[in-house]
């Protein structure tokens, strides 16, 4: 953990881990701090957890197993109604804590708590009608031939075990809850591992559950740094199933610490999501949206704009639109209610961020917004990196080619559609894209040829509790979430009964 | 002149009765075969035999089962000469078109129900582990598979292939007027290695053996394609004994013209649409709703196309258009365009029988197009089933989905404009089972096909089309006791 200065938030909470439906400290004893972004103020201390107690979480969970899976769907499906419940009685708490340890626009928050509660109670209900598949009777060994087979033949389907959610700090509640629900509502126990820098929303998200009087042990919460405790999941004998979301560096060394043990894996990794504007867009409408999608929760997402492909011919006047509508962009602290855009997530990722800002200009991208810190007090002593664009990108560039994770977008020129194509298919990324076009048989080929998990025409992002994620290429394995999330936490037994 | 035999319990047999009707062929006036007048003794004795084959036909593993049905549509391929020939003799289709519906119709038909079986599932519900509720899907029993004139063998694959693959036994009864190939295929079904029994081809009057099939209490599913007039008789007659129903019935289907749309495009559609079969198909367009400003142009092009649509003797390898299938249908089909002249439609196409022999002995209606029809005289309400084109016009997009919606049958429609998204929101507004965009009139075994309101009665072909021919029990086993 990098050493901060300790300067104490008048607000400053302390909190336990959650094992085995007991509040507990770290074997060690020992605690860490997380930070608002907005001030570098101490929000909470938590417990640094360590190999000890991600054992004995593991453990509870393995506990808990047997009677969490051999209830009803009904009652679990009812139970894990009731987390959604919860989660939207305690919206005004949570979001707040969004607002001070994540720097998330208390709009935003809120949005995302409901959109929380949503994923879950979709989970709930889509478990509930999860079938597994009777196949057609199969003919038994040694059976004459031709003869009518006795068997009864059938997919059933079962939860996989203990689940590890390794959970990111970009929308850290939403992620809790996308992977909570249909987890917990097919029978599954977990541990979640919530990103360090947000332990505290992960722990209040133990202390929401802890009111529900849920089995003790089905959900247990640590905290701790991903290289220590994330890495003894992923390598860890008792844990059946990694869903982790986060960048694509980190899952890929969940997939090669997780092999060993020969896992069950939902990544959801990162993306460098291409943007394809044609001529005939309308150029204002997609402006505007772009630019407010791209530069929303400081465009730390995953399913951002990053790369904009903009035709020739009205490049210069969607930019000039583009950069007009983030001009008016109020950047500020998040807990202000004019406030649009607030902090980073933290000082390393304002740090690497202005790194690659840096490597665009020295590259010979063209700066034509922002590319610096607000300079006014009190936006000196926060996170803040200002809404800024690139034009004139070349594919070689980093900028073009890594995750930046902040508010810097990017656009290139192109005057033919298979140009367009081609450049927004070279990226070892391939999360989502949109395209806006009134053409909409020419958007289609478009969706026909892009290697993403995703994509969206005339709207970017635009997601519901309904819709499945999940990238292709790097940008991860399986689709997690939406109507399809359940069945990713479920594993199918073939099983074939010979009768008389 | 050759008499055919009816196949009942894997023997070729004459009517209990011994009385014959004759088949016509349509292009000529000429009696060309007799076939037997099936009556009621004889559904008695189909019904038995489909009900003995039942338990050894349901009886056998799936694989078994679609390799035979599979067998079935690669003879057929064989054969196809031979039943294209029949088709077009005694029904008048063109020999090109005769033989596509024989290759891609009927053997298509068999082949891909075939393939869907065996990976046709069922449920597994979610209850708690110690109970397990499941879905055993199986066979409904006995089908009596009533198929129509218009296309006869891709119905019988259709319905056959479907039935068949997932271990019903059937009552075939094809069309009066044109079972020629339909009783040539027992020959083929002879061939294949069903059990005896398992398909029983019977010919007679729709109104006595259709009838005493819809009344008969061990037929447990009726799937009719046909008439909405004959469909709701069998739809009451069927009802006393509860019986499992797929009806494929009328249609009066829209074509709408948007202001952007292709017209070369759409009047080249609207010619092959219109005119393929002579019309007699129930997809075909019923009403063309033009907007105003490409009326002209749309029917100019509809006319030239028409023209060029070669009409003459079905043997003729450069024909596009036969007869009618029979003299009462030509004369039901006159019946129409003198009700739209009456009524007030201008004819700007056709409208007459060819004078020139040989075409003056057979059943021929020339294409024929209406102008300037209104929303509610009759050839704009109900089903001509020829070739008759009937052209309104619209002003506002609207207007047309209303209009377009104004009638009791719902079976297809089509939207033709470059603006996909206008077209979805036009599709979602239709009232019509099956909507194209940009097109008309394909069908293939891979198709959902069934109508909304009085076009219907559940989907055929597809998956879906295959799950008509199952029922599902549920099985809900306790295991704690």
């Amino acid at each position: 953990l990098v050493k901060h200065e300790i300067k104490e938030g008048q607000n400053m909470q302390n909190y336990k881990m959650w094992i085995g439906g007991q509040w507990v400290e770290s074997d060690s004893g020992k605690t860490f701090h997380t930070y608002n972004p907005a001030t570098g103020e101490v929000v909470s201390e938590v417990p640094l957890a360590g190999k000890s107690d991600v054992d004995k979480a593991v453990a509870a969970a393995r506990k808990a197993f047997p009677y969490w899976s051999r209830k009803s769907q009904a009652e679990r499906s009812a139970i894990v109604a009731r987390i959604a419940a919860a989660i939207r009685e305690h919206s005004d708490e949570l979001s707040r804590l969004e607002v001070l340890e994540h720097g998330a626009i208390l709009e935003h928050a809120l949005g995302m708590i409901e959109f929380s509660a949503g994923n879950i109670e979709l989970a709930a209900s889509g478990a509930r009608t999860l079938m597994g598949k009777v196949l057609p009777a199969v003919p038994s060994m040694g059976d004459v031939p031709d003869s009518t087979p006795n068997t009864v033949v059938y997919l059933k389907r079962e939860p996989v075990g203990v689940c590890a959610l390794i959970t990111p700090w970009n929308v850290p509640s939403l992620l809790i809850a996308t992977k909570i629900g249909p987890c917990l509502a097919t029978g599954n126990t977990c541990v979640i591992k919530p990103p360090s820098i947000n332990s505290g929303i992960g722990l209040k998200w133990a202390e929401i559950l802890a009111k529900l009087d849920l089995p003790p042990g089905i959900v247990n919460i640590i905290t701790g740094p991903g290289g220590s405790i994330g890495h003894a999941l992923a390598t860890h004998s008792g844990v059946d199933l990694i869903s982790f979301t986060g960048s694509s560096e980190t899952g890929k060394s969940i997939i090669a610490a997780s092999s060993q043990t020969v896992k069950t894996l939902m990544m959801e990794l990162g993306g460098k999501n291409p943007v394809i504007v044609l001529e005939d867009a309308d150029i204002e409408t997609s402006a505007e949206e772009l630019c407010m999608i791209a530069f929303q929760n400081v465009g730390q997402n995953c399913a951002q704009p990053s790369r904009f492909y903009v035709h020739e011919e009205i490049h210069n006047k969607f930019v000039e639109k583009f950069i007009a509508t983030a001009k008016k962009i109020k950047v500020g602290d998040p807990s202000d209610k004019n406030t649009v855009m607030g902090p980073v997530v933290s000082k390393e990722q304002r740090d690497r961020i202005e790194g690659y800002i840096k490597s665009a200009i020295d590259e010979g991208a063209k700066l034509v917004l922002g590319g610096k810190r607000p300079t006014t007090p009190p936006l000196n002593k926060g996170y803040y990196v200002m809404p800024t664009v690139f034009t004139d990108l070349t594919p070689n560039m980093t900028i073009a080619r890594e995750e930046v994770f902040g508010p810097v977008v990017g656009f290139f020129r192109f005057n033919s559609d298979d140009k367009a194509l081609e450049e927004a298919n070279n990226s070892v990324y391939g999360l989502c894209a949109s395209i806006w076009t009134k053409d909409y048989a020419r958007g289609l080929r478009f969706v026909n040829e892009l290697q993403v998990g995703s994509v969206w025409i005339n709207q970017h992002m635009n997601l519901v509790p309904e819709t499945p994620w999940g990238g292709f290429k790097e940008s991860g394995l399986m689709k997690e979430g939406g109507v399809i999330g359940p069945e990713g936490y479920t594993q199918l037994k073939y099983v074939c009964i010979k009768h008389k | 002149m050759d008499t055919y035999k009816m196949w009942i319990g894997g023997k070729y047999v004459e009517a209990e009765t011994g009385k014959t009707f004759g088949v016509i062929n349509p292009a000529t006036g000429e009696e060309i075969a007799r076939v037997p007048l099936g009556g009621q003794a004889d559904v008695e004795k189909a019904v038995a035999a489909a009900t003995r084959a039942f338990p050894e036909w349901s009886g056998k593993s799936q694989p078994e089962r679609s390799a035979i049905v599979n067998r079935i549509g690669a003879l057929i391929r064989e054969h196809t000469e031979e039943l294209a020939m029949l088709d077009c003799l005694d029904h008048g289709t063109p020999i090109t078109m005769a033989r596509h519906m024989i290759t891609a119709g009927a053997a298509g038909n068999f082949e891909f129900n075939a393939q869907a079986a065996r990976s046709l599932m069922a449920d597994v519900i979610p209850i708690r582990p110690d109970a397990l509720h499941f879905f055993h899907r199986e066979p409904v029993g006995v089908c009596a598979l009533i198929i129509p004139w218009n296309v006869p063998l891709p119905l019988i694959g259709s319905k056959l292939g479907s039935a068949l693959s997932v271990g019903n036994t059937c009552v075939v009864k094809p069309p009066s007027i044109d079972s020629l190939a339909a009783l040539k295929l027992a020959e083929i079904l002879d061939k294949a290695g069903l059990p005896e029994g398992a398909v029983n081809i019977i010919t007679g009057p729709g109104d006595i053996v259709g009838h005493a099939l819809a009344v008969h209490p061990g037929v447990d599913l009726i799937s009719f394609t046909g008439s909405s007039e004959t469909g709701k008789q069998i739809m009451a007659r069927a009802s006393q004994t509860v019986k499992r129903l797929t009806l494929e019935l009328g249609g009066k289907n829209p074509f709408i013209v948007l202001e952007d749309a292709d017209i070369d495009a759409a009047a080249q559609k609207a010619v092959t649409s219109s005119l393929l079969n002579s019309g007699q198909i129930c997809a075909s367009p019923g009403r063309y709703y033009i907007i105003e400003r490409h009326h002209d142009e749309f029917v100019s092009k509809f006319i030239e196309g028409a023209k060029n649509f070669k009409v003459g003797n079905p043997l003729d390898e450069k024909t596009n258009m036969g007869p009618l299938v029979s003299a009462e249908h030509r004369d039901k089909v006159e019946y129409y365009i003198r009700s739209g002249i009456e009524e007030g439609a201008k004819l700007v196409l056709g409208g007459k029988r060819p004078t020139e022999p040989p075409f003056d002995k057979g059943y021929y209606v020339m294409p024929t197009i209406f102008t300037n029809v209104t929303q509610n005289i009759k050839i704009a309400r109900e089903e001509i089933f020829g070739p008759v084109a009937c052209v309104l016009k619209y002003k506002s997009e609207d207007e047309v989905i209303e209009l377009a919606n104004d009638n009791t049958f719902g079976l297809c429609a089509s939207v033709w404009t470059r603006d996909i998204l206008k077209a979805i929101s036009f599709a979602k507004k239709l009232r019509a089972g099956t909507i194209y965009i940009n097109d008309h009139l394909t069908i293939g075994p891979e198709m959902p096909w069934g109508g909304f309101r009085e076009s219907g009665i559940g989907k055929e072909n597809s998956v879906v089309g295959l799950e008509e021919y199952t029922q599902l029990k549920l099985i809900a086993m306790e295991l704690t006791k």
